[in-house]
């Protein structure tokens, strides 16, 4: 059954469809989060945040949407309410520290080689939303069209923003390479 | 190739990046990579390009702790609890409006019992609406326990069918599947629903719930007639799948119509070649 099928049936009533999804996307959505804030258990939280939505606001899923997109939108507009509710408590440095202490211990999880460790270093130092077009067009290999539906810009838009972030995460790259 | 030669440095960087996704065909893919190899400082910055988009593509993928999914669970069955009790709601809503329409009635009723008269006299008329009322509401209620599960559930069907949201018609359609037994009356409700409803996921819905009474003869013909005026691909798909999975041969004609529909979209035109290929 294809993704949009099933959460045409989950809309329908069929809720215990949502399964099948959730099964799908669960890892997609988690790695989503915890390579744009290194946090794992907020990642954690975030994800659980992102099914819960997905079954409240099922009537407003349209069936000639791709679910690859809605739910990836629904993972950004989480994201960002997350963001918005905790901007007050911390300022931007106090959460760059804190990301900076979080990103080391994600890294060492992944076990990897000097170079994976030198990716995800780069990746802490780029800007948010670089970082963000990055791993959806990347990481999570969503479509140029895809994203620029999502973020509500053209597709030429997002090509260049994938171009300056992939420009600026190689030289962030090779200069810790050099370190 | 003039063109090509005039494109500023920026441009370059981003065909580069094409090339490197594998984007680029033809003339242009040849033109890049003859810039690469001429130029060393391109060919350099292609490679470290390439080298930052392979690790990101190889990137390896974090597990997600067990907890998630059974929280994930746990809130399903919640809603799934709430669906519930919104039915409970919609029977509660019948009850009233059962009331309202059997009161003039059951006053006819109240006054044939000696009980209440008696009662009545004794305490004078301006009592007599009130026992009136709670006799009905105990004749309601014996009634009630009484009325066989079958009734009630055609009743919410037919009431959930004349809601205004979509998803409270869908949950009627949906209470079909409680009747086992061929009832002309909910299958007229339903292929009304699936002619006439104007939300496609309702349709569908009825669509799927006519399926289980497709041994009906006004069904069966309802069904067919519909594989002939549905439009929506999704509705076209699910009667084409009905068709199919019924044995349903004297379909083939309407699958013929809906191959050579030129405004069918090309996915259903597939669904109803298969569906003719099985069929024959």
């Amino acid at each position: 059954m294809t993704e949009e099928a099933l959460m045409t049936a989950v809309k329908g009533g069929e809720l215990q469809q949502a399964t099948e999804l959730f099964d799908r996307y669960n890892k997609r959505i988690y790695n989503f989060f915890v390579k744009i804030c290194f946090d794992r258990e907020l990642s954690h939280d975030l994800t659980q945040n992102v099914f819960l939505r997905m079954l409240k606001y099922r009537n407003s899923y349209k069936a000639d949407h791709k679910f690859q997109s809605w739910i990836f939108q629904i993972a950004r507009n989480v994201y960002a309410d997350h963001y918005r509710k905790n901007k007050a408590k911390f300022s931007d440095f106090a959460d760059l520290e804190q990301c900076a202490e979080e990103a080391s211990s994600v890294i060492d999880d992944m076990e990897r080689s000097h170079k994976e460790r030198l990716l995800q270093r780069a990746l802490t130092k780029l800007p948010e939303d670089q970082r963000e077009v990055l791993v959806l067009s990347r990481f999570q290999e969503l479509k140029y069209e895809e994203i620029a539906k999502m973020t509500d810009t053209t597709v030429a838009n997002v090509k260049v923003k994938v171009h300056r972030a992939i420009k600026r995460l190689r030289d962030t790259y090779f200069e810790l390479e050099k370190i | 190739m003039e063109n090509f030669e005039s494109m500023d440095d920026k441009k370059m960087k981003e065909l580069m990046l094409d090339h490197i996704d594998g984007r680029l065909t033809g003339e242009l893919k040849d033109f890049v990579s003859k810039h690469i190899e001429k130029n060393p400082e391109a060919k350099k910055e292609y490679e470290e390009m390439k080298q930052v988009a392979d690790l990101m593509k190889d990137s390896p993928e974090l597990e997600p702790k067990d907890e998630l999914k059974a929280a994930f669970m746990d809130e399903l069955s919640k809603e799934m609890e709430a669906i519930g009790n919104e039915i409970k709601g919609l029977g509660e809503e019948f009850v009233e409006l059962s009331e309202e329409m059997s009161k003039g009635e059951a006053k006819v009723i109240g006054l044939n019992l000696n009980f209440p008269l008696k009662v009545a006299a004794s305490v004078g008329l301006v009592l007599l609406g009130t026992i009136v009322g709670i006799l009905i509401m105990q004749q309601y209620n014996r009634n009630e326990a009484i009325m066989a599960e079958l009734e009630q559930t055609k009743q919410l069907l037919m009431m959930s069918l004349q809601q205004e949201s979509a998803s409270q018609r869908i949950m009627g359609v949906n209470y079909s599947e409680e009747i086992s037994e061929l009832d002309a009356e909910v299958t007229a409700v339903l292929i009304n629903t699936m002619n006439n409803d104007e939300n496609v996921n309702v349709r569908l819905a009825a669509v799927e719930a006519l399926a289980n009474f497709i041994d009906s003869e006004s069904v069966r013909v309802a069904l067919i007639n519909a594989l002939g005026t549905q439009k929506n691909p999704l509705v076209q798909t699910a009667l084409i799948n009905i068709m199919v999975n019924k044995e349903e041969k004297s379909a083939v004609d309407k699958l013929r119509d809906i191959i050579h529909d030129p405004e069918t979209i090309e996915s259903v035109k597939d669904e109803a070649q298969m569906g003719l290929y099985k069929l024959m």
